[in-house]
């Protein structure tokens, strides 16, 4: 490959030493109405698959209906394929390293994970799988919260949950937030336990997956307090990024979305 | 002739007067008891009898040796060895060269002279000691190669055991005798005579070359120079880096004073990958004996500068996530990614300002940019309706004159991203049917792959080792039709009926490389095979010999010449072995292999390998001179090639025979230690040789042709006669007497 200067100059602004890029094509604009975008249906094939943590002890399920919603509402707002049912598994599930996605959730504390659990929860990580854990019930120090930083510490006891600084790239894996929320606000913060670079836990302490719960009337189960509607849109767009987060990396690091970015924050 | 004999006891005379004085107590003794019986003659002969007797025994028993030393007429033998090294041709500034004075010392009257004590015998050395004779060393020539002193010794044969050895050298050797060489030396003393004392040098020697830790194209290196310089402080010259005869950079530099060194840097961008057999020059200047040491050979290996790839996803997916790790991951590339996030049917409640997307810039990227990336990637990317066919064009000219190009599978991909109307397709090894087949473009199910006989030995694979050639699971394959005539399929999946869908093949467009993989479950040879407890090396390897191979890496050719030896001396062999494969990595009986040697004029001659075992061959000939020499080998199925490799192996003398081209007088007199020797230096013939004579006197100890035997007086048959003739007469005279 011959060398120039508008590479120089291209590489330059894409500093390409770390660079990737995520792309909404403005050509043709959406706009425009073009209906051939996709080549296949979109229920054709199905990659992203909402995997729940089922545990012993606990209530490993406090919102059934709410991951379905919230597949539904990364499908309409993302290329992403998803699943349309979300799936239960177990740690010792034979089927947990077909899901590099995993949520946890629950109101109360649980029972503690054997040494064999552990382990497998441990390799899952560092194999590449992203955890994503939400309080329902928003109490600090008690219940989930004491239960699953008890765990988490057995799992990766050389490294601790942090907070999440507000340049993360799950603050601008497709949504730009600037709000962290859920269906209630205990904590303004995300926490994170990053591992080699790649912050492979994340920790939600404000019920998030409860703001996407709606009965089979289609109403919301649960309020989103203090912030109603507009919480509740937040929570949807920090949902959003945090699949996004897990699909496709830090690919919102690489220095080619700086100059946009720096623009619209 | 003798000149003196002696007894010599022992040393303990106290023992001695001590047994004296027992004796003559016995003898009174004795003499009293016979008195009363005998008369006193007789008493006094038997006392004289029996103490002498006595005396005998006793002197038998202390065992004294007899010494007879003897100044022998006949003369020792004195090996004179004269260093013969390519360096003993230099004059020094001086009008006859440094052998040409040795060889005017051993002529002259006064060495003769000294000689004459001896049994002379001369000897050349240089990397062994070959006998001459008197009349041979005025045939002597300075080309021995390199000063191997230590080794000539010790290789020595038919020296015997002489007075001494006496050296004429310079001390070429440097610090090529070490300690162990030394021990090994034979025992006689050693009088070095040192040539090259008083020489004016001229000399501009490079010293040293360092070759950048690493090179890549395109980029420029520093190459760090040591110059050093005898008699031309200050002067001003060009110093070259050259290829060949053709000079590629030089630089204007100072000399520095005798004694002192310079560091000079020079600069220099190697244009591509590759092998540059280099060499650093100082010009020859007037008076230069030693030019040897003007040039440095430096070949280097030119790498390419990080791999730039272009990866295009059509949606976030686990294979772009992993892909991307395990590309993020090898530090020798750049990645520029590009993720479809949102498509025109995506609906998103917020204005564009809140999102992070931004737009795709296509035509600067395809239309302007594309060639300088090394590696473009279509993961399940359809490109309608992104990209237009003229884009695509861009695309197939792109890899038709050498760029690499993936295409991973996916449901957007293959049939899927309709490829097959488009200018893609001839560039893909796989053919795509016109029609979507009954059953759709891509089969979401879990499949077995298998790899096929060129895949269990292909370098993608490498991380399979512990899978005994059985590749993880995969959960579904894009349709395609057979791979194209000339690809290489590595991995298929089993349709049963004995049908086959390709699912990794390889293919060349152009000079560029494709890779078509027809699944988008790679990931799971990542993420599944940890599960598994495997890790995820399978998975590594593959994507990273894939891009190497797509860029041409020579790691990944399937030819490589190998260099038994890459630095020898001219006149050596040199040996190589050649690797061999077919594209599919296996010994092809269908593959020709052409061998060319590059000697250091530019000349070019075929040389024919030696089939060693498949697919190994190997290759001899002689490095007839100095200079680099490159081995450059080609393979080929009917004429078409589709590998070359190189090498390149420096001949030159040692540099240590003219590292110092003045007198070592450091290296000689390190020859000198833990063994008896003198050091001389070769002045004014008489000085010399006296100084010469007087080292010989002190290194010989017991003089000139002198020699001392002692043997065992016990040995002496005459001294027990007599003992016996004494205890005869004793025992004749006591007998007649009546005594008992």
């Amino acid at each position: 490959m011959k060398t120039s200067a508008s590479r120089r100059d291209f590489l330059c602004k894409l500093a390409v030493a770390t660079a990737g890029v995520s792309f909404f094509s403005l050509w043709p604009a959406p706009a425009f109405g073009f209906s051939n975008l996709r080549s296949e249906p979109k229920d054709a094939v199905k990659r992203f698959v909402f995997a729940q943590l089922r545990y012993l002890g606990g209530d490993w399920d406090p919102h059934p209906s709410a991951p379905a919603q919230f597949i539904r509402e990364v499908e309409r707002m993302t290329s992403v394929e998803a699943e349309p049912e979300r799936r239960a598994v177990t740690i010792t599930d034979s089927q947990l390293f077909s899901y590099p996605f995993l949520y946890v959730t629950g109101h109360r504390d649980f029972t503690p994970l054997s040494e064999p659990e552990v382990e497998r929860l441990r390799t899952w990580i560092e194999a590449g799988g992203t955890l994503v854990a939400d309080d329902a019930a928003g109490t600090p120090g008690y219940g989930f919260d004491a239960a699953f930083r008890r765990e988490l510490a057995r799992v990766v006891p050389a490294a601790r949950l942090e907070r999440l600084p507000a340049e993360h790239t799950v603050f601008k894996a497709f949504f730009l937030v600037r709000t962290v929320v859920g269906a209630r606000v205990v904590s303004p913060f995300l926490e994170g336990l990053t591992i080699q670079g790649r912050t492979a836990v994340i920790y939600s302490p404000n019920d998030l997956l409860g703001a996407f719960a709606r009965d089979p009337l289609g109403r919301w189960v649960d309020p989103c307090a203090p912030g109603g509607d507009r919480q509740r849109r937040l929570s949807f767009h920090l949902g959003v990024n945090l699949v996004m987060y897990a699909l496709c990396g830090d690919y919102k690091q690489d220095r080619i979305h700086t100059p946009f970015l720096r623009q619209r924050i | 002739m003798v000149v003196g004999d002696a007894f010599s006891g022992g040393t303990a005379q106290i023992w001695a007067a001590a047994a004296a004085a027992l004796l003559g107590v016995f003898a009174v003794w004795h003499y009293v008891s016979l008195r009363s019986r005998v008369s006193v003659p007789r008493s006094l002969v038997l006392t004289l009898l029996r103490s002498t007797a006595i005396a005998l025994v006793l002197v038998l028993i202390a065992g004294p040796r007899f010494a007879q030393r003897t100044f022998n007429p006949v003369r020792r033998p004195l090996a004179v060895a004269i260093d013969t090294s390519r360096s003993m041709g230099l004059r020094g500034g001086l009008e006859r060269s440094r052998l040409d004075r040795v060889r005017d010392f051993l002529e002259a009257g006064e060495f003769r002279r000294v000689a004459a004590g001896f049994v002379a015998g001369y000897f050349s050395v240089s990397e062994s000691l070959s006998p001459l004779s008197r009349d041979g060393i005025a045939a002597l020539k300075p080309d021995g190669g390199r000063t191997d002193l230590a080794g000539a010794l010790r290789r020595a044969d038919g020296t015997g055991e002489p007075a001494a050895l006496v050296l004429f050298t310079d001390g070429g050797h440097g610090a090529a005798v070490r300690a162990e060489d030394l021990a090994a030396l034979p025992g006689a003393p050693l009088v070095i005579v040192a040539v090259g004392a008083g020489e004016r040098t001229i000399d501009a020697e490079v010293a040293s070359v360092e070759p950048p830790a690493i090179a890549f194209a395109g980029q420029s290196v520093q190459i760090r120079v040591l110059l050093r310089a005898s008699g031309l402080a200050g002067r001003s010259m060009p110093l070259l880096l050259k290829r060949g005869e053709q000079v590629l950079v030089s630089q204007t530099i100072a000399l520095p004073p005798d004694g002192q060194d310079l560091l000079a840097v020079l600069e220099w961008t190697p244009p591509a990958p590759g092998s540059y057999p280099l060499a650093v020059q100082l010009p020859v200047q007037d008076g230069e004996q030693i030019v040897d040491n003007n040039r440095a050979e430096l070949p280097i290996e030119a790498v390419r500068d990080k791999i730039r790839v272009l990866l295009v996803t059509g949606q976030p997916s686990w294979s772009y996530r992993f892909l991307r790790g395990a590309l993020k991951g090898d530090p020798s590339l750049d990645v520029v990614s590009f993720i479809i996030l949102r498509t025109a049917s995506d609906a998103v409640d917020v204005p564009q300002q809140d999102l992070s997307l931004i737009p795709f810039p296509t035509q600067k990227i395809f239309l302007e940019e594309l060639p300088n990336f090394d590696l473009l990637v279509f993961d399940n990317f359809a490109s309608q309706p992104y990209l237009p066919s003229g884009y695509l064009e861009k695309i197939n000219e792109y890899v038709r004159r050498g760029g690499g190009f993936w295409m991973l599978g996916g449901p957007l991909s293959y049939l899927g991203g309709r490829y097959q109307q488009s200018p893609i397709a001839a560039v893909l090894p796989v053919t795509l049917p016109e029609a979507t087949p009954a059953g759709g473009a891509f089969r979401d199910l879990p499949v077995q792959p298998r790899l096929t006989p060129a895949g269990r030995t292909h370098p993608f694979f490498q991380g399979m080792a512990d899978r005994d050639g059985e590749p993880p699971p995969l959960r579904g394959y894009n349709v395609s039709g057979p791979a194209r005539p000339g690809a290489v399929v590595l991995a298929e999946v089993p349709l049963g009926n004995g049908q086959t869908q390709p699912l990794i093949v390889l293919g060349r467009y152009g000079d560029g490389r494709v890779l078509s993989v027809l699944t988008d479950s790679l990931w799971d040879w990542a993420f599944a095979e940890a599960g598994r407890g495997r890790g995820n090396r399978a998975y590594l390897a593959f994507v990273r010999q894939a891009v190497r191979w797509s860029i041409g890496d020579p790691q990944l050719q399937p030819l490589k010449v190998e260099p038994e030896r890459v630095r020898l001396a001219p006149g050596d062999p040199i040996r190589a072995r050649i690797r061999v494969l077919g594209e599919d990595f296996l010994p092809s009986a269908r593959t020709e292999l052409s061998v060319t040697l590059r000697d250091p004029g530019g000349e070019s001659r075929a040389l024919v390998p030696t089939l060693e075992a498949p697919g190994v061959y190997r290759i001899e000939a002689l490095a007839a001179g100095e200079g680099s020499w490159e081995i450059a080998a080609a393979a080929s199925i009917k004429g078409a090639i589709y590998a070359r490799s190189a090498a390149t192996v420096s001949a030159s003398w040692p540099p240590e025979e003219f590292r110092t081209p003045g007198l070592n007088r450091a290296a000689l007199t390190a020859l000198l230690a833990g063994r008896r020797g003198a050091y001389l230096e070769l002045g004014a013939t008489g000085a010399t040789a006296e100084a010469l004579e007087k080292a010989l006197d002190e290194l010989t100890s017991s003089g000139p042709n002198e020699r001392v035997d002692t043997r065992p007086l016990a040995e002496m048959i005459p001294v027990f006669l007599a003992l016996l003739a004494v205890l005869a007469t004793e025992w004749i005279i006591r007998r007649r007497t009546g005594l008992d």
